[in-house]
């Protein structure tokens, strides 16, 4: 097999296909400690996208609670069962094995097909908690009991697991925005994305049989304009644009200063070796050591960095412009306590104050005589 | 993937033979013969009486080891093939011990398949690679699919047909016109032949080395499948004549190669996870 | 290698997949791929770096293509309200997004908002599409064929009693006739004529009496038979002409009410109009106790300022899912948030800190805050001094305040002047806009009081007056004795012992609510009462307490309010930007719309035609609380003691006209007491509604009305917890189905009405609607609130078209309550002009609560219900049984809440609930959540198959009544010691004396019996403590349609046939375990208020806010095991089988969740 440098594991690794970096990399960045799990997401992606016949359980945008939610059922847990105890990433070079290292022979990548009922149920575990409750408690720091909110979508990854396992190269990504897409019309439906993609977010579509997957909105971004799930998302924890690698980070693009820069946002089990392209900000209430798992051993310095945001305006600007406009944040600045969004020719798309002012009008208006209260 | 496509280019017939096993130290299936017919007509009746005159022969099948994915132990171990011409159509009869009809496909269930391959066009000095021919040396591949069949017998599948209790508020082809509904359609959208069968159960295409399986413009071939006792009976018939340059010239009293492959769906076979069945030397009779 | 080439598909080649697809022709065998068509075998060298044919990709594109899009306005059940853009192809809305125009709101003084509002919309907004074209919707007008037959055979009534045919008024089992509009409008004045007619006068009375109707309910009809006509506007807020209207019509039934009693317009009563905010149980009823004003509240994004932000049993993160952010970015800025939370929430895991207690026990957890505060010495004495009533003398012989007259020769009060002016005899205030401040209507002059304080520094106490706190009283340079007992000689002669209220407050507190105690009452570790109070007095008047509905559910819902607000009153945390307290549910402020008396209560005998004309204002409806309708039409009494008396006392209910209020019947506390012993006594039940609800299945007439995206009439709406005011725009959209405007109905009933009378104003009320100009209506009301006057109808609409709202030109941005008092020195509505933590009225002295106390909740509660929690206290005298001549045992649904005895906290730990050695021994609350609205959109496909873990598009088990269903969250270890697998299902009892409907035990009543039980999934949720069970509140309950398809369709759905109303419970719901509650204090004749809309005091019923709200998460539970949870009822659910379930966790599951899948 061909090696390709992962930034995320610091070192080469095995992939079927030679490496090469589309000419722009789609990314998006998730504050965990923002996602209210409201779903506003998975219905704009699913009205948007999969209403369809053969597309009813198919949530190409999920949100789940962690540790008891998956969709589908228990993806990770078998993922991660399947792969064995491995290294911690983070301790750069990564020393453990990727799921393409681990392929059993005959096979391209380590994965598994789920069951059909596996996809029943998308919002098993809602706001299922870990630990025992007791009658009366006070949490402070880690919380004992605790619980958080993934939202997920495709990873549109730089070394798709979907793309390497597909037999006939059906699925490809594309140069200009590197969005993985699955052609509707060469797919033969053998399910080797379904299969390989560790993320499960592949799908069959069983009245037009073959698979279907997350398009990254690409209709929207050829626009210039972000995702569904992202212009929806009330919890603001979401901002879509292009990520640089570390060598190349720009340090005036959002999603660079959060990932490379300040260094708050961890990928998703970036051990699996696809260089998945979603960065989740981690909780600061969930214990490390189920984090690191997820997010790799850097994680507490995210959460210490996180915590310190009033140190870093510049941090603190990119993370309220989560949400501030429709269209893609290609660059930004912060001056006079405002954090003020560009977008590819440079020209301001919006500006938004690091404080909400307050406004103070007069007690009574001369002009439309009345009172102004805040009573009635 | 050039580095899978060279490789099988240069192994050919000795990569597989060396991959697959003792079970090929067996005789090589002695040559298929097609008597010739009376007739103008397709025959596609697995239960036909002219079956009666074409001399079974028993074909090994074996394990799709050479490219990945692969399927370490194929769920078919043989299958009994005869053909019959009339110079017009050249049929194939093709059956193996299956004991589960697999013709429902959902996320995690597959179909039963079984497909005939020929060179498109013969040279015997240089056959094209029985698995999925060559670049520069292509082969026809037409697959039957029990899926199809089903669409053919049945009619084809809705929702409730796969969850007779599912239930949706709403559909774009309920509230939008035809013209806005069909993006909605997925790969239907697209015209893949996929989704159904529009007349045939089997699906006529041209591959050119692994991953290039494609299907052809033009479908002329026919075919029936018939599964009765844990048993699959299925004919696939196609014109001898070709429409156009992508199709084999098959004429009475020509030689040519034919090959078969073999899909169990119970088994989760699928593409490249089949067992297959080398080229067998087929003779058309005069 | 040969390489297809992309291509375009045809329209031709469509159809013929349509074709194969089973639409019609089948396509040719030759070319069946033409199009398709590659003209080689295709094969792809690196997908990673490069693809050939990529034409294909305009299917998507396709799909996100529209051909146009316009501006709704989405405004359900909660405090939001969203502009959305609606995309459309060929006049079909396919998907709905955010305006992003939050960002740039206006006032009339050129501020503006911030894109940090942006986006505003929700999953229950973008799903609407699938709503709006649903099979639910009401397309057209449907008469019940059993009430059509009793029209049109003549109002056939019983000569005795006067009701009408039983048989006739079989609501939810009888099926329907569709008419047009216009029939039915026929139809429905018809019968308000007649009801209103049989009960007027001496006849009516006698019916009324016969038909066994408490003598005070008819006493209070009065001979107006338009008086048991009840109208109801649900959250008229939100339609300010639309749903208001209700109320308008009820004003204008005094013209029949004139016609049928014969006289004078001045004589004339308009109809019986139902309460809101106070019936969704939204008020804190304890804020008007302490201020005089309805809800102190701050807007949502007040957190910006604050350094301290307690989420006090309100989920915010799942109902107030908008305003999300506003706290998740507070803490990011280095805000401490704090959940005090009755299980591991949503919101908890956004909180730096969570304190679980037990439900209905936060009295108690504020109270032992208190008293942290004030046994460390951590309040702001100058706030208490300044603002309070903390520092004035209470006489020990009467427990009433003292006053400055009691104890100072020839004292004379001052009158009120500090932003306050007393009316003259018969003067009335001016208009609401113009009131600079508190207005005090003549007849209560003489409430107001000076009153005393002791003044340390000169040893002797002195006469302080309502106008005097702030800097008034700062003036003054006196320093009040907090503490200590003063003995005074009144005018009379007599030696009286006075102790100032902080004092008496520190001893209750001292002796009965110290961490310790406060631990054994709410489970709460003594270190987060400790650290709470500390945290919050060093925030320096930073903290911002919003409560939820959760505490404010129970029956001792004042009781948390008083003491919350003590806490902050301790420490001048209120009526400050980032410190005060605010109670979030309902869109109920429309006081902020305060001159909506100029379109409701216009006068209908000279109603103003000209648009410009002034409006002349005449309020003749009789408002009441629906609670005591929702308790089966029962009073408070026991004993020798009647608890409701006054305004208080209901009418008699016969006709029934609701809109925009599925929660006043579809999903009414004691649903099925409601609707099988209630309900049946009214003759006519009216509901306008969009969707099918449960309130239509049992209705009478039910109006297909507009959704929101096809409204016609520009509207108008506003929210509590966000500063715009919005507006509805007219959309473009065709109408998807046979509906019309909620206006027009009111227009069109009071046309037949003017043929039926003869009186053409019932018509001229509408006179506006039928010129199609509800914009004059509207524009009125704006000219009359303080916060619009100034706005035009068309340009408000203009912006909104755009997706743009306009601000509310409130006082302060953000507006936050007590503001004028705290930073101008203004009185708040109260007989002190301060902040009232002492009530010394009869009621409170009677009930044992002048004090801040803890009251055990109602039914929720292991404990005695009701039970005062103290210790011995000299201030501590309430009436007991017997002072009522109620029996000392009788713990009845009604006696128990006028049992007013106490315990110590160690006591109380003795006691037990009256129904606990029966088996009753688990706490069942019943909160709402994120996925629905109140109840909207929760029966929709797509969010019942996300509202919760048993949801599944496909419905693999037939059992599940839609594509998701409604469960019990229980604590695993006590679900197992009941033998109940996660994933079951389970039957759950409330109380057997009265639920779920009385008379479920008659043999007779099977039928309904199996209607109203409770059968719904058990959940084993490790989040929540032992015997604290939940069930989400959103849900559409179970009728007699929705079970009889369950049983009989061959899918199972829970769908009736006829109505297509969707149910999420095979069985009952969740209102199978509620009831109404009716708290004495909820009642008095004596509490000062300030009336909505105005700043006029009055004393006493005061609707929405001081009347009762009842308590829907008074529930107690029995469970047991109905059938197992594996598919098709075999076995153990599949994700607990496959070990990914809470407390069966597989091998590799209890690795993952210790992290171990990778090691450093």
């Amino acid at each position: 097999m061909p090696k390709v440098y992962n930034w995320q594991l610091g070192r080469e690794m095995e992939y079927p296909y030679e490496g090469t970096r589309s000419k722009r990399q789609f990314a998006m960045v998730m504050d965990l400690n923002k996602c209210i799990a409201c779903q506003t997401c998975t219905v704009a992606c699913k009205t948007t996208w999969t209403s369809g016949r053969g597309q009813e359980a198919m949530f190409w945008n999920n949100v789940e609670s962690k540790p008891y939610g998956y969709y589908p059922l228990g993806w990770d847990v078998k993922v991660l069962d399947k792969l064995g105890v491995q290294e911690l990433v983070g301790n750069a070079p990564y020393k453990g094995k990727t799921i393409f290292e681990g392929a059993p022979d005959g096979e391209r990548v380590l994965g598994y097909l789920p069951d059909d009922l596996d996809y029943a149920n998308p919002n098993l575990g809602e706001d299922d908690s870990f630990g025992k409750m007791e009658q009366g408690v006070h949490l402070t720091g880690p919380h004992n009991n605790w619980m958080f909110y993934l939202p997920r979508i495709c990873n549109h990854c730089s070394y798709p697991a979907c793309l390497g396992s597909c037999p006939r190269q059906s699925i490809y990504k594309r140069a200009e925005d590197g969005i993985v897409l699955l052609d509707q019309s060469r797919c033969r439906g053998y399910r080797e994305c379904v299969r390989g993609c560790p993320y499960k977010k592949a799908f069959f579509n069983m009245m037009t049989r073959v698979s279907e997957k997350c398009i990254g909105c690409y209709p929207a971004i050829e626009d210039g304009r972000q995702t569904q799930c992202t212009i929806t998302c009330i919890g603001k924890i979401r901002m879509q644009g292009f990520i640089n690698t570390p060598d190349k980070a720009r340090e005036d693009n959002p999603i660079d200063y959060i990932v490379h820069v300040a260094k708050v946002a961890r990928p998703l089990y970036p051990q699996l070796g696809l260089e998945p392209n979603v960065y989740y900000i981690p909780p600061v209430h969930v214990a490390p050591s189920f984090l690191k798992q997820m997010f790799g051993n850097t994680v507490e310095d995210a959460m210490a960095a996180y915590r310190k945001v009033m140190d870093d305006p510049k941090l603190l600007g990119a993370l309220l412009l989560f949400g501030a406009a429709k269209d893609i944040v290609h660059s930004f600045k912060v001056e006079n306590d405002m954090a003020i969004g560009f977008n590819e020719t440079g020209a301001e798309l919006v500006r938004v104050p690091l404080r909400e002012p307050v406004h103070l009008r007069p007690a009574f208006d001369e002009k439309y005589q009345t009172h102004r209260t805040n009573i009635t | 993937m050039r580095h899978l496509n060279t490789f099988a280019r240069l192994v050919g017939m000795a990569a597989f033979l060396a991959a697959a096993g003792p079970e090929v130290q067996a005789a090589p299936a002695p040559a298929l013969v097609a008597p010739k017919l009376a007739g103008t007509e397709a025959m596609i009746d697995p239960g036909g009486a002219y079956w009666a005159k074409a001399k079974p022969v028993v074909v090994e099948v074996l394990s799709q080891m050479v490219t990945t994915p692969s399927a370490p132990t194929p769920k078919v171990q043989k299958m009994t093939v005869r053909a019959v011409h009339n110079e017009r159509y050249v049929s194939f009869l093709l059956e193996w011990d299956d004991s589960t009809k697999s013709d429902r496909l959902v996320s995690d269930q597959f179909g039963d398949q079984v497909a005939v391959e020929l060179p498109v066009s013969y040279d015997k000095d240089n056959p094209p690679n029985p698995m999925m021919g060559a670049p520069d040396n292509w082969v026809d591949i037409m697959q039957w699919r029990a899926a199809f069949q089903r669409d053919i017998d049945a009619g084809v599948p809705g929702v409730r047909d796969f969850y007779p209790n599912a239930h949706s508020d709403l559909y774009p082809d309920k509230v939008l016109l035809p013209t806005d509904a069909r993006s909605y359609m997925g790969a239907m959208a697209v015209e893949s032949p996929m989704p159904h069968a529009t007349r045939s159960p089997v699906l006529d295409h041209m591959a050119g080395g692994f991953g290039s399986l494609t299907v052809k413009p033009d479908q002329l071939v026919s075919g029936k499948g018939v599964w009765h006792n844990g048993k699959w009976r299925v004919v696939i018939c196609r014109p001898m004549a070709p429409a156009g340059n992508l199709d084999p010239k098959l004429v009475a009293g020509g030689d040519t190669l034919v090959a078969f492959a073999v899909w169990d769906g119970g088994g989760h076979e699928v593409g490249a996870r089949k067992g297959w069945a080398d080229w067998v030397p087929l003779q058309l009779s005069k | 290698m040969a390489v297809g080439q992309g291509h375009t598909p045809s329209r031709r080649r469509f159809l013929k997949m349509m074709g194969a697809a089973g639409f019609g022709v089948v396509a040719t065998q030759k070319a069946a791929f033409a199009q398709y068509g590659y003209l080689g075998p295709v094969a792809v060298e690196n997908p990673l770096a490069q693809y050939p044919s990529r034409g294909w990709e305009h299917m998507y594109r396709d799909i996100f293509r529209a051909d146009d899009k316009f501006t709704f306005l989405c405004c359900p059940n909660d405090t939001h309200n969203c502009l959305l853009h609606a995309f459309v192809k060929n006049n079909v809305v396919v998907r709905i997004e955010p305006t992003y125009g939050y960002g740039k709101a206006e006032d009339l003084y050129g501020n503006t908002s911030s894109h940090r509002w942006d986006p505003r919309c929700c999953q229950k907004g973008l799903v609407l599409a699938r709503r709006f074209y649903g099979d639910r919707r009401v397309n057209g007008a449907f008469v019940r064929k059993g009430f059509k037959e009793w029209v049109d055979r003549g109002f056939p009534r019983d000569p005795a009693t006067g009701a009408a045919p039983k048989e006739l008024m079989r609501r939810g089992w009888d099926s329907w006739v569709r008419m047009t509009h216009d029939e039915a409008y026929a139809y429905h004045a018809k019968s308000l004529v007649n009801v209103a007619t049989t009960y007027s006068g001496d006849q009516g009375k006698k019916y009324l009496e016969a038909q066994g109707y408490d003598p005070d309910m008819v006493a209070a009809v009065d001979g107006s038979g338009v008086r048991v006509e009840k109208f109801r506007g649900g959250m008229a807020k939100q339609g300010a002409t639309r749903i208001f209207g209700a109320f308008r019509f009820a004003n204008g039934m005094s013209l029949l009410d004139a016609k049928l009693r014969n006289v004078t317009p001045d004589k004339a009563r308009g109809a019986g109009t139902w309460d809101s905010y106070t019936f969704h149980t939204d008020l804190p009823p304890g804020h008007p106790m302490v201020t005089g004003d309805q809800t102190n509240d701050f807007d949502l994004f007040d957190t910006e300022n604050s350094k301290l932000i307690v989420a006090w049993g309100m989920n915010w993160i799942s109902t107030k899912m908008p305003d999300s952010h506003w706290l998740t970015e507070a803490r990011l800025k280095g805000a401490k948030t704090v959940a005090v939370t009755v299980e591991y929430s949503s919101t908890a895991s956004k909180c730096d800190e969570v304190v679980v207690i037990r439900p209905g026990t936060d009295p108690a957890f504020a109270l032992g805050l208190a008293q942290v505060i004030m046994a460390e010495k951590l309040y702001d004495a100058e706030f208490v001094a300044n603002f309070t009533d903390l520092p004035t003398l209470v006489r020990m012989d009467t427990l009433e305040r003292l006053k400055a007259s009691d104890v100072f020769p020839d004292h004379k009060d001052k009158t009120p002047e500090n932003w306050t002016k007393v009316l003259a005899e018969g003067e009335a205030a001016v208009p609401t806009t113009m009131q600079k401040g508190k207005q005090i209507p003549a007849a209560y002059a003489k409430e107001f009081p000076d009153f005393v304080m002791w003044d340390t520094a000169d040893k002797k106490a002195v006469a302080v007056s309502h106008d005097e706190l702030g800097t008034h009283f700062a003036k003054r340079d006196i320093k009040p004795a907090l503490e200590g007992s003063f003995t005074l000689t009144t005018k009379d002669g007599k030696q009286i012992e006075v102790r100032p209220v902080f004092g008496l407050v520190k001893q209750y507190l001292a002796d009965s609510m110290t961490p310790d105690k406060v631990r054994q009452i709410t489970w709460a570790p003594e270190s987060a009462t400790t650290s709470l109070a500390r945290s919050i007095a060093a925030s320096g008047g930073k903290t911002l307490i919003a409560c939820g509905m959760g505490p404010n559910q129970f029956w001792n819902n004042d009781n948390k309010d008083r003491a919350i607000l003590l806490v902050l009153g301790l420490v001048g945390s209120l009526g400050r930007h980032g410190g005060n307290i605010g109670s979030y549910a309902g869109t109920y402020k429309n006081t902020l719309f305060s001159g909506v008396p100029r379109y409701v209560l216009e006068d209908p005998f000279n109603l103003q035609l000209d648009p410009a004309g002034q409006v002349k204002v005449k309020p003749m409806i009789r408002p009441e609380s629906m609670h005591y309708w929702a308790n089966g039409e029962r009073i408070m009494k026991a004993g020798n003691k009647k608890i409701t008396v006054g305004p208080h006392v209901p009418t008699p209910t016969k006709t029934i006209w609701q809109v925009n209020s599925n929660s006043s019947l579809g999903n009414q506390k004691g649903f099925y007491d409601v609707v099988f012993n209630t309900l049946p006594k009214a003759e006519v039940v009216v509901y306008n509604e969009w969707w099918w609800t449960a309130s239509c299945e049992f209705s009478d007439i039910v109006y297909g009305v507009d959704s929101w995206m096809e409204f016609k009439n520009v509207d108008m709406t506003a929210s509590n917890s966000n500063p715009f005011v919005q507006l509805y725009p007219r959309t473009p959209i065709k109408r998807a189905f046979q509906t019309v405007p909620d206006i027009d109905t009111y227009a069109g009933v009071a046309g037949h009405m003017a043929k039926l009378t003869g009186d053409e104003r019932f018509a001229q009320m509408w006179h506006f609607v039928k010129e199609n100009r509800t914009d004059v209506y509207l524009q009125r009301i704006i000219d009359g609130s303080t916060p619009l006057k100034g706005y035009k109808v068309a340009d408000l609409e203009a912006k909104a078209k755009t997706g743009v709202p306009a601000l509310m030109n409130t006082r302060t941005y953000p507006r936050v309550n007590s503001y004028e008092q705290v930073q101008e020195s203004k009185p708040w509505y109260t007989r002190t002009g301060r902040l009232e933590y002492y009530r010394p009225e009869a009621e409170f002295i009677d009930a044992g609560e002048n004090l801040p106390v803890h009251r055990e909740p109602s039914e929720a509660t292991f404990y005695e219900p009701c039970a005062i929690v103290s210790a011995a206290h000299p201030a501590m005298r309430p009436k007991t049984p017997a002072d009522w001549g109620i029996p000392a045992d009788s713990r009845d649904h009604i006696t128990r809440q006028m049992r007013n005895t106490v315990f110590s906290a160690g006591e109380l730990m003795q006691t037990r609930h009256p129904l606990h050695s029966k088996g009753w021994t688990y706490v069942f609350h019943t909160p709402k959540y994120r996925h629905g609205a109140h109840t909207m959109p929760v029966d929709t496909d797509y969010m019942a198959t996300l509202f919760g873990p048993f949801g599944d598009m496909y419905r693999r088990d037939k059992r599940m009544p839609g594509t998701g269903e409604m469960y019990v969250d229980i604590n695993p270890e006590d679900a197992k010691s009941m033998g109940i697998n996660d994933g079951d299902y389970v039957w759950i009892d409330g109380d057997p004396n009265d639920l779920p409907f009385r008379g479920w035990n008659d043999p007779a009543r099977k039928d309904e019996y199996k209607v109203a039980r409770l059968m719904a999934r058990a959940r084993y949720y490790p989040g929540t403590p032992r015997s604290i069970t939940r069930m989400w509140f959103n849900g559409y309950m179970a009728t007699p349609g929705t079970v009889k398809a369950h049983e009989s369709r061959p899918d199972g759905l829970a769908k009736n046939a006829e109505t297509n109303y969707q149910s999420l419970f095979r069985y009952g719901g969740h209102q199978s375990l509620t009831r109404s509650w009716l708290k004495p204090t909820h009642q008095t004749m004596s509490l000062v208020t300030r009336k909505s809309w105005s700043n006029e005091i009055t004393k006493g019923f005061n609707v929405d806010v001081h009347c009762v709200t009842s308590a829907p998460r008074e529930s107690l539970a029995r469970f047991t095991k109905a059938e197992d949870g594996g598919l098709g009822g075999k076995g153990l659910w599949r994700p607990v089988a496959l070990g990914f379930r809470p407390t069966a966790e597989n091998a590799a599951m209890v690795r993952y969740l210790r992290g171990e899948f990778v090691k450093s």
